[in-house]
C-alpha cells in the first residue's frame, strides 16, 4: 500500500510538472537534466566543492592551483575573493576553460554591510526595525553584488543566551520571535526575488543551535530537548526557510552528540521533510573535516555520513572531492545521493542566473559608483543611531528632571577612552569587506558634528587591557589600538588632567571590536579592569561622565550601571559609528534601541533569560528568600532586562485593555494600550506584547515576546497601540508525558497572560480565558 | 489453572488463623482488602512532625487527629524513641492499626556526623562509605528512624549549585559505585533487621543540572545525556536494592520529576522493575502549581499519582483530593492500590506490622548515643576524605617533636570554629560545643611544650572588615610557619544554598595574600560544601589541604593530616574551575571538531580568548606526601574480539619517604563512534597502599561491559573500534595504551 502511494505521488509530481512546460521550474529542471547527463561523476563531485581560494594573482588566475582546479571541473564556487577583477578572471577559467563551462558561484561573508558596515547583528537587533534591518541587508546585497559576489554567508540567526560566547555579536539575541522577524528580514533584503544583479543569495546559519555551546566556548558541544530546541532556537531557522533563503549552513557543534553536519535529524528530517526547505545545506569552515576531531571517523567515514545526512557542499576540506568516489564504490553513499546534491547547487547557479550571464554580478561600473556610495553611508549612519541602546540618564545632583544627555553643543568636552580614537575597530567583529581607512572614529564624529560649537579635548586614558599579550589577541586583523605603552597611572593622569578642564567627560570604554565575534569567548564579561580605573579616576574629578559602551555581547556592569550617571550603549556600530554615535550624543538622534538580550549582574548568573520557566520554587519575594530559586550572594534580576532601553522622552503605558476576556476557538484577541511621550523629545518606543501560557502539557515560560510595534510620538502625544492575537500566538512544541519523541504543535485551552511594556519586566498584565 | 490459583488465595487470604506462613505479597494484599478507599489514601501522604522546634507535642493543625483517623501513613522529621512511640501510638488506634513509617533525612551521620557526602565520594573508599552509611543507619535506627532521605546521587557538573555537597561530584561511574556502597551501608542486611533502615535514591531525575546552578530551576538535556550522565547512579542504588525512590523539584524537559510518566513509570517501575514505592519531595506535588503543570492541588495530586508519585511530602495534594479523583474516575482504583501495596510491602518487609515499636528501642538508643566504635570510623572517613592539592618542597607533614617549628601561628576564621565542621545537613546536638574539637584543640594536642602556639582570627568568614588583618599579620611575622584556616560557612552549600560567586567568600584571599606576603611558609586548609575558586592561593601558598566538611571529628582528621599522622589520599571527584566563567567544567566533555590542545593553541580553536580553559584542578586529582611513579601500560593484547577480556596493568612505585595510599584510576575513550563520545570516561580505580620504596603491579581487567554507551536510538551497546585505555593518578595525567576490539 505504502509502495504505490509512493508510485502515484511521484508520476503525479512528474506529471504536474511536466503540464506547465513554459514554467520556470520546468525549464530549469530541463536545462540541469541536460547538463548533468553529459557530467562525469567527477564533475558531479567537482560541484559539491567549495575550496579555500588561495592566493590569487590577477592575470595568473588560470595557472594557479585553483585555476588548474577550476579547469578540471574540481570547483563548484569560490568565497571571499574581495576583488571584482580576480573574480572575473576565475569565473573566465570556468566558463572558457573547463570542459562543460559551469559557472562558479561566489560567496563571501557579508554579515553586517560589504565596504558600507553596518552595525554588528546584535546591535541591528536593537533597533527592533524590520525595514531598517531588510534595508541594510538589501544596501549590504548591492554593494556585494556590484563586487562579484553572488552568495552571502548569512544571516546567522543562531539564539545565544550565553553572553560568553563571542559570536553572540553576530546573531540577533536571545529571544526566538525576535529573532524570526529579523531573519526573515534579512532573507529578504538580500535576496529579493533574485531578478536583478542588486540581489544575492542568502546563507542562514548555523543550522543548528550553535549559540547553545557549552559554557559559552566557541565550537563546544550543545545538548538540548527536543521540545527546547524546537522552541526555543529552531523558529529563525525555520523563518528563513519560509522567507525563501537559498541555502543553509551547517554548523560546527554537534547535537545531543551528533555533529550538525552528519546529522540527518536536522538536514532531512525537519529542514526537507517538516520545512520543505528546497536549497543547498554547505558545511561550515572545514566542519566537514572537523568531524574527524568530533570522532565520528576517518575524512572517508565523515564524508559519507555529511552527504547520506543532507549536506551537498564541502567548505575547503575537500572531503567531497576525494572520498565520494570511493564512498560510491563501496556502497556507503548513492549515485542518486551524489545527484541530489549536484544537482541543488546546479539549481542555486540558474536562480542565481550565472547559467545565462556568468558575469551577471561582475559590473565593474557598478564597482565603481555603487560601493560605500554617500546615499548608502547616510543610510547606514541614520540605522546606526537607532541601534544604540540609552541604558541609564540620570541627572546630575541638583539638576532633577534633566538627564545628563544630551550633550550640549557647547562648552568644553573631554573624550578619553582607548575607543576614542580608532577608526578601524568600529565596524566590528566580521566586517570582511570593509575598508578599515574609510570609518570614523568617534572623535572625528563628534568634531564634525558639533563644528566649532564646542571644543573636544582627547585623551587616550588607558589601553584595552593591562596585559600586552591578551590586546593583541584582542585586536587582531589590523584592529590595532595603538598600545600605549606608558605606565597605567601616566596614561590615566593625562585624561584627568583634561576631564578637569571639561564641562563633561564622554568616556569611550569596552571591547575592542575581536573580544567577540568567532572563537571570541570570554569567561569574564567585565569591561578590563584598567578601563574601568579610568573611569573611576575621571568619576572622582566630580564632573559628569557619560560612557559610551563598545561590545560586542552583553557586558557585566553592574558597578557601572550603580556608579555612572549616563550610558550609552553603541556595539560596534559600522563604519558611520563615529556620526551615529555624535548625533545620538548631542540629541540629533533621540536614542530608541531596546537590548534583545539580558545583561547579567555577574558571570555567575549565567544563562540568564527573561522567558525562563517558573519552576516550583519561583522567589515569591524580595532577594533573599530560604528555600526558594535564588542564589545567596546575588538577586535573580538583570542590571538590564531583555527589551529595556530607555530614550531622552519617557514613555508611559496606560491600562490594558482587551477585546475579551474569554475566547474560544479561531476568535481573534486585540489588546490595546495608550502610550504617552511625556517627554520634551521626539522620540520612538518599541511597545512589546508578552503572552504567558498558564497551564500547559509542558512547562511553558514566565512570558514569551509575540508581538512588537515601533511607534513615533511627538512630544506629548498619546496613541493607541493595538495588537491582535489569535491562537497562532498560542501555540508550542510539547512533547505527551510518554518519553517519546514525538512533537505536537498546538494550542491548549486554558488562561494565558497578556502583558504589554516597554521592556519584559515592566508590563502591564491582563488574563483571558481561551476555550478550543 | 488461573482460577484455581484465586480461589486458593482467596481462602487463604479469608482464612486468617491459618497457621501457614504467607509471602509478604499475600500479606499485603490480605490488608489492601481491609481498606477503604480513604484508608489507602491515607497510606499515600507522609507529613512532618507535629513537634515545635523546640516545644511539646501539639495538634494545632489536626495532624494527631489525622493520624489517628488513617489518614497517615508516614511521617518525617521524627526521631528518638519517645517521639516515635508516641506517633506510632497513635497509629495502632487506627481501625486496621498499620503501622507509620518514619522518615529522616540521614545525609552523612545522626549523632556521629561522617563527613558531607562530597567529602566521602573523594575517598574514593567504597568500604568506608559503606561502612559511615551502616553507622547513620544504625544509629538513626536506634533513635526510631526507619527510612533515611539518602542516598542523594545527583550528578552535578556546576559548583554553583549548593547541593553539590550532598552528591558524589561529576562522574556517573564514580557516582554509581557510591550509590551502592551507600544503599548497602544504610539497608545493612537486609529490610526487616532493626539496623538496617530503608534508602531513598534521589532526587528522580537529573536535578544535579539546574540551570544556572540555582536551586530548583529548570533542567533540559537530550534523553541520551539523561541516560548517559545522569541516570546510571540511580539504576546502581536500585540494582543495589534501594528500597525507596525520591522524585526531584525539577522540571525535566517541561515535564515536573514528580509527575514524569517517562521518569517513574516507564523507566523506574517499567524498565528497571522497581519494586519499592516513589516519595516525592518536600511539597513537589503542589508545586507543579508553581511550575504551570498542574491548574490546582486536585490536578497536581492526580498528575503526579497517575506519573507514579506513590506517597505525597507535605503537599497535602493527596489526602485532600485523591479519594475524589478516583471517584470521578480521574485516577484508577487500580493506581492506587499499586501505590498502596509498594508502601504496604516495605512496612512489611520492615517488621513493622510484626512490631510497629521494633525501632524504637531506648536501651538501643542509648548504646548508640556515644559509640566509640562508631567516632573512630568517623575519623577514619574523615582522614581519607581529606585531599592534598599543593605541598612546595614537601613542606607538609610538620613534625611533631624534634626539629618542630618553635612558632606556629594559626590563623584564619575556621581555627577555633566548632560546629561548622558538620557541615549541611547534619544535626545539631545540645553537647556539641563540648564533645566537637576545634583545630586549633587538635594542634595543641599533637604539639609539645617546646612548640608555641600563635593565634589570630585575621577576618570573617563573609564580612569585608579587615580590622583582624594586622594582628594576623604581626603574629605570622613572629612565626616559624603559619597554618591558615579558611573556607565558606557550613550553611553556604547545601539547599538553596546556591552562590554565583564562588570564590573564598570575604576577605580571606586578602588575608592569604598578606600572611604570604610575609615570606613564612603558608599551609592553607579550605573547608568548603563545594569546589571553591581561590586561584592566587593555589599560585602562592605552600602548600593546601582541601577539608569539605568533615563531621564530628573533623578538626582531629586534619590535625592527623597535618602532622602526618595521616597520609592524604583523597582524589578530587568534581573539577576545580579557575572562574565562574568556565562552568560547566568537567572531565569526561566531548573532544569537539575544533579541540585546543593547550592554553597556547588558541587561534580558532574551541577556547577562551581570556582564560585557560583547563580546570585549576582536575577530576581524580590529590597528591600524597609521598611520591608515586606509574610505569607505562602493559596490554595482554592489542587487538581483542568479541567477549574477550584485555588485562592493562601498570606498575606502581611509592617513590617516596612515606608510606601511603594512591587511588589508580582507568579511564577508557571510544576513539570514533555513532554519536560523540567523551574524550575519557573512568572505568575503574583501585585503592592502593604502598610501603615507602615499595612497587607494585595494578592491573585492570576490561570487558566489552565497559565499553558499552547510550546510542542515538537509546540503546546501550558497544561499538567496534580502537580505544585509548588511559590509566594515572588522576584524570589528566594518564600513560595511554591503544588497543582495537572488533565484533
Amino acid at each position: 500500500m505504502k509502495k504505490w502511494l509512493f508510485v502515484l505521488f511521484t508520476v503525479f509530481v512528474i506529471s504536474a510538472d511536466a503540464q506547465d512546460t513554459k514554467s520556470d521550474s520546468y525549464r530549469m529542471k530541463t536545462f540541469i537534466d541536460g547538463l548533468m547527463k553529459k557530467m562525469t561523476l567527477d564533475e558531479k563531485l567537482g560541484q559539491l566543492n567549495l575550496p579555500g581560494s588561495g592566493d590569487i594573482v590577477t592575470g595568473q588566475a588560470s595557472n594557479s592551483d585553483i585555476g588548474k582546479k577550476i579547469k578540471e571541473g574540481k570547483v563548484g564556487g569560490l568565497f571571499n575573493i574581495k576583488s571584482l577583477e580576480k573574480i572575473k578572471a576565475v569565473q573566465k577559467v570556468a566558463v572558457e576553460e573547463s570542459r562543460l563551462k559551469i559557472p562558479l558561484i561566489f560567496g563571501m561573508d557579508v554579515i553586517h554591510g560589504y565596504e558600507t558596515v553596518f552595525p554588528i547583528p546584535l546591535g541591528l537587533s536593537c533597533s527592533w526595525d524590520m525595514k531598517a534591518i531588510e534595508r541594510s541587508a538589501q544596501i549590504a546585497a548591492s554593494e556585494a553584488s556590484a563586487d562579484g559576489i553572488c552568495w552571502t554567508f548569512s544571516p546567522m540567526v543562531d539564539i545565544a543566551r550565553d553572553p560568553r560566547w563571542g559570536r553572540i555579536a553576530e546573531g540577533s539575541g536571545e529571544d526566538a520571535y525576535l529573532g524570526s522577524e529579523v531573519a526573515k528580514a534579512m532573507v529578504k533584503g538580500y535576496q529579493g526575488t533574485l531578478t536583478t544583479n542588486r540581489n544575492i543569495m542568502s546563507c542562514v546559519k548555523h543550522y543548528a543551535l550553535y549559540g547553545a555551546a557549552e559554557a559559552g566556548r566557541d565550537y563546544n558541544t550543545t545538548d538540548m530537548s527536543l521540545t527546547r530546541m524546537h522552541n526555543e532556537y529552531m523558529p529563525p531557522y525555520k523563518a528563513a526557510v519560509d522567507a525563501g533563503v537559498g541555502s543553509v549552513m551547517a554548523s560546527f557543534n554537534d547535537i545531543n552528540g551528533i555533529p550538525a553536519t552528519a546529522n540527518k535529524y536536522l538536514m532531512t528530517d525537519v529542514l526537507r521533510k517538516q520545512w520543505g526547505f528546497k536549497g543547498f545545506v554547505v558545511t561550515d569552515y572545514t566542519g566537514n573535516n572537523e568531524m574527524i576531531a568530533h570522532g565520528m571517523g576517518d575524512l572517508k567515514t565523515v564524508t559519507a555520513l555529511a552527504l547520506k545526512a543532507g549536506i551537498h557542499m564541502d567548505m575547503v576540506g575537500e572531503g567531497f572531492l576525494t572520498t565520494l568516489k570511493q564512498s560510491l564504490q563501496e556502497g556507503k553513499v548513492t549515485q542518486t545521493d551524489i545527484e541530489n546534491a549536484c544537482r541543488l547547487i546546479l539549481e542555486a547557479k540558474y536562480k542565481l542566473g550565472l547559467f545565462a550571464n556568468p558575469y551577471k554580478y561582475c559590473d565593474e561600473s557598478r564597482a565603481k559608483t555603487e560601493i560605500f556610495t554617500d546615499a548608502n553611508r547616510k543610510e547606514a549612519r541614520k540605522i546606526a543611531a537607532d541601534c544604540f541602546v540609552l541604558l541609564k540618564n540620570h541627572p546630575l545632583p541638583g539638576e532633577a528632571g534633566v538627564g545628563v544627555l544630551p550633550l550640549k553643543k557647547s562648552g568644553t568636552i573631554a573624550l578619553v577612552g582607548p575607543l576614542a580614537d580608532n577608526k578601524e575597530n568600529m565596524p566590528g567583529t566580521w566586517s570582511v569587506a570593509a575598508n578599515f581607512s574609510n570609518a570614523t572614529s568617534l572623535l572625528s564624529g563628534m568634531q564634525s558634528v558639533v563644528g566649532d560649537k564646542a571644543k573636544i579635548m582627547y585623551a587616550k586614558g588607558s589601553n584595552l587591557d593591562a596585559d600586552a599579550a591578551f590586546e593583541s589577541r584582542a585586536t587582531m586583523f589590523g584592529k590595532s589600538l595603538k598600545r600605549d605603552e606608558r605606565p597605567a597611572a601616566d596614561i590615566i593622569a593625562e585624561a584627568v588632567n583634561i576631564a578637569k578642564q571639561a564641562d563633561v567627560v564622554v568616556a569611550a570604554l569596552g571591547e575592542a571590536a575581536e573580544m567577540s565575534g568567532e572563537a571570541s569567548s570570554r569567561t569574564n564579561l567585565n569591561i578590563p579592569e584598567v578601563q574601568v580605573d579610568l573611569l573611576k579616576a575621571l568619576l572622582n574629578t566630580g564632573k559628569p561622565v557619560v560612557l559610551v559602551l563598545f561590545t560586542g555581547r552583553p557586558l557585566t556592569i553592574k558597578w557601572e550601571n550603580d556608579n555612572v550617571p549616563a550610558i550609552l550603549n553603541v556595539w560596534f556600530g559600522g563604519s558611520e559609528a563615529g556620526y551615529a554615535i555624535a548625533d545620538v550624543l548631542f540629541g540629533d538622534v533621540n536614542p530608541s534601541g531596546k537590548l534583545t538580550t539580558t545583561w547579567p549582574q555577574n558571570v555567575g548568573q549565567v544563562p540568564l533569560f527573561y522567558n525562563h520557566k517558573n519552576t516550583g520554587r519561583p522567589l515569591s519575594g524580595p532577594w533573599f528568600q530560604k528555600f526558594q530559586g535564588n542564589y545567596l550572594d546575588v538577586s535573580n534580576e538583570p542590571v538590564y532586562p531583555f527589551g529595556f532601553g530607555l530614550g531622552y522622552s519617557g514613555f508611559t503605558y496606560g491600562d490594558l485593555k482587551l477585546s475579551a476576556a474569554s475566547l474560544k476557538g479561531n476568535q481573534t484577541l486585540t489588546a490595546s494600550i495608550s502610550v504617552t511621550n511625556n517627554g520634551t523629545y521626539d522620540g520612538k518606543e518599541v511597545v512589546q506584547l508578552y503572552i504567558r501560557d498558564l497551564v500547559g502539557t509542558n512547562t511553558r515560560p514566565v512570558k514569551e515576546l509575540k508581538g512588537f510595534q515601533k511607534i513615533e510620538l511627538k512630544a506629548g502625544e498619546t496613541k493607541t497601540v493595538s495588537f491582535r492575537i489569535t491562537p497562532n500566538d498560542l501555540k508550542y512544541y510539547y512533547q505527551t508525558n510518554t518519553g517519546n519523541n514525538n512533537l505536537l504543535y498546538d494550542w491548549e485551552a486554558g488562561d494565558f497572560e497578556i502583558m504589554i511594556g516597554g521592556n519584559s519586566r515592566d508590563v502591564k498584565t491582563a488574563k483571558v480565558n481561551w476555550s478550543k | 489453572m488461573k482460577s484455581l490459583l484465586v480461589c486458593f488465595y482467596v481462602l487463604f487470604v479469608v482464612d486468617n488463623l491459618s497457621a501457614q506462613p504467607k509471602t509478604i505479597d499475600q500479606r499485603v494484599d490480605s490488608v489492601l482488602r481491609l481498606m477503604t478507599l480513604n484508608e489507602k489514601v491515607g497510606q499515600m501522604n507522609q507529613y512532618n512532625g507535629p513537634w515545635a522546634a523546640t516545644g511539646p507535642l501539639t495538634d494545632d493543625d489536626k495532624l494527631l487527629t489525622q493520624i489517628k483517623d488513617g489518614k497517615v501513613g508516614s511521617m518525617l522529621n521524627v526521631t528518638g524513641v519517645s517521639r516515635t512511640r508516641e506517633l506510632q501510638d497513635l497509629a495502632m488506634q487506627t481501625r486496621l492499626k498499620i503501622p507509620l513509617l518514619f522518615g529522616q533525612d540521614i545525609i552523612h551521620g545522626y549523632r556521629t556526623t561522617f563527613p558531607i557526602p562530597l567529602a566521602e565520594a573523594a575517598s574514593w573508599d567504597l568500604d568506608a562509605i559503606e561502612r559511615s552509611a551502616r553507622i547513620a543507619a544504625i544509629e538513626a535506627s536506634a533513635a526510631g528512624v526507619h527510612w533515611t532521605f539518602a542516598p542523594m546521587v545527583d550528578i552535578a557538573r556546576d559548583p554553583r549549585w549548593g547541593r553539590v555537597m550532598e552528591g558524589a561530584g561529576e562522574d556517573p561511574y564514580l557516582g554509581s559505585l557510591i550509590a551502592r556502597a551507600r544503599v548497602k551501608g544504610f539497608q545493612g542486611k537486609g529490610l526487616g533487621n532493626t539496623d538496617a533502615v530503608m534508602a531513598c535514591a534521589k532526587h528522580f531525575a537529573a536535578y544535579g543540572a539546574a540551570v544556572g546552578g540555582r536551586d530548583y530551576n529548570s533542567v533540559d538535556m537530550s534523553l541520551r545525556q539523561l541516560h548517559e550522565v545522569y541516570l546510571p547512579p540511580f539504576k546502581a542504588a536500585l540494582d543495589a536494592g534501594a528500597a525507596t525512590f525520591m522524585n526531584s523539584f525539577n522540571d525535566v524537559n517541561g515535564i515536573p520529576a514528580t509527575a514524569n510518566k517517562y521518569l517513574q513509570r516507564d523507566i523506574l517501575k517499567g524498565k528497571w522493575r522497581f519494586k519499592g514505592f516513589i516519595v516525592s519531595d518536600w511539597g513537589s506535588v503542589g508545586e507543579m502549581i508553581n511550575h504551570g503543570y498542574a491548574k490546582d492541588n486536585k490536578d497536581a495530586s492526580m498528575l503526579a499519582t497517575n506519573a507514579g508519585s506513590d506517597m505525597d511530602m507535605e503537599s497535602r495534594s493527596n489526602i485532600q483530593n485523591l479519594a475524589q479523583l478516583v471517584k470521578e474516575g480521574k485516577v484508577k482504583i487500580s493506581v492506587v492500590d499499586d501505590a498502596v501495596k509498594r508502601i504496604l510491602r516495605k512496612k512489611f518487609e520492615m517488621g513493622l506490622f510484626d512490631d510497629p515499636y521494633k525501632f524504637s528501642n531506648e536501651a538501643r538508643e542509648k548504646q548508640q548515643w556515644n559509640n566509640e566504635a562508631n567516632l573512630e570510623a568517623a575519623k577514619n572517613m574523615a582522614r581519607k576524605s581529606i585531599v592534598l592539592l599543593k605541598n612546595r618542597d614537601q613542606l607538609l607533614p610538620l613534625n611533631k617533636k624534634s626539629n618542630a617549628p618553635g612558632k606556629i601561628a594559626l590563623i584564619g576564621p575556621l581555627v577555633k570554629s566548632i560546629k561548622e565542621h558538620l557541615g549541611f545537613w547534619s544535626y545539631d546536638w545540645p553537647d556539641d560545643s563540648t564533645r566537637i574539637t576545634s583545630l586549633y584543640d587538635e594542634i595543641q594536642k599533637k604539639i609539645d611544650t617546646n612548640t608555641k602556639l600563635l593565634y589570630a582570627k585575621g577576618c570573617n568568614i563573609k564580612d569585608s572588615s579587615t580590622t583582624g588583618f594586622t594582628e594576623a599579620i604581626n603574629i605570622a611575622k613572629d612565626a616559624d610557619i603559619i597554618i591558615m584556616y579558611v573556607g565558606e560557612a557550613r550553611d553556604m552549600s547545601g539547599e538553596a544554598k546556591s552562590r554565583s560567586n564562588i570564590h573564598l567568600p570575604g576577605v580571606q584571599e586578602d588575608l592569604i595574600k598578606e600572611i604570604v606576603a610575609t615570606g613564612r611558609p603558608v599551609v592553607v586548609l579550605i573547608s568548603a560544601g563545594r569546589p571553591l575558586i581561590f586561584d592566587w592561593t593555589a599560585d602562592h601558598a605552600s602548600s593546601i589541604l582541601y577539608t569539605w566538611w568533615l563531621g564530628t571529628k573533623g578538626a582531629e582528621a586534619i590535625a592527623d593530616a597535618l602532622f602526618g599522622d595521616h597520609n592524604p589520599s583523597g582524589k578530587l571527584p568534581m573539577s576545580f574551575p579557575v572562574s565562574e566563567g568556565q562552568i560547566p567544567i568537567y572531565y569526561n566533555y566531548y573532544n569537539t571538531g575544533r579541540p585546543a590542545t593547550s592554553d597556547s593553541d588558541r587561534f580558532y580553536r574551541s577556547a577562551y580568548i581570556d582564560l585557560s580553559i583547563y580546570p585549576k584542578y582536575c577530576f581524580g586529582y590529590g597528591l600524597s606526601y609521598t611520591n608515586f611513579t606509574y610505569s607505562d601500560i602493559q596490554i595482554n593484547s592489542k587487538s581483542l574480539k568479541g567477549n574477550q577480556k584485555l588485562t592493562a596493568s601498570i606498575t606502581l612505585t611509592n617513590g617516596g619517604r612515606y608510606d601511603g595510599t594512591e587511588v589508580v584510576q582507568l579511564y577508557i575513550r571510544d576513539l570514533v563512534g555513532s554519536v560523540v563520545r567523551p574524550v575519557k570516561e573512568l572505568k575503574g580505580f583501585q585503592n592502593i597502599a604502598l610501603k615507602a620504596g615499595e612497587s607494585k603491579k595494578v592491573s585492570f581487567t576490561i570487558t566489552t561491559d565497559d565499553l558499552r554507551f547510550f546510542n542515538d536510538n537509546l540503546e546501550y551497546d558497544w561499538e567496534e573500534g580502537d580505544f585509548e585505555i588511559m590509566i594515572g593518578g588522576n584524570s589528566r595525567d594518564v600513560k595511554k595504551a591503544k588497543v582495537t576490539w572488533t565484533k
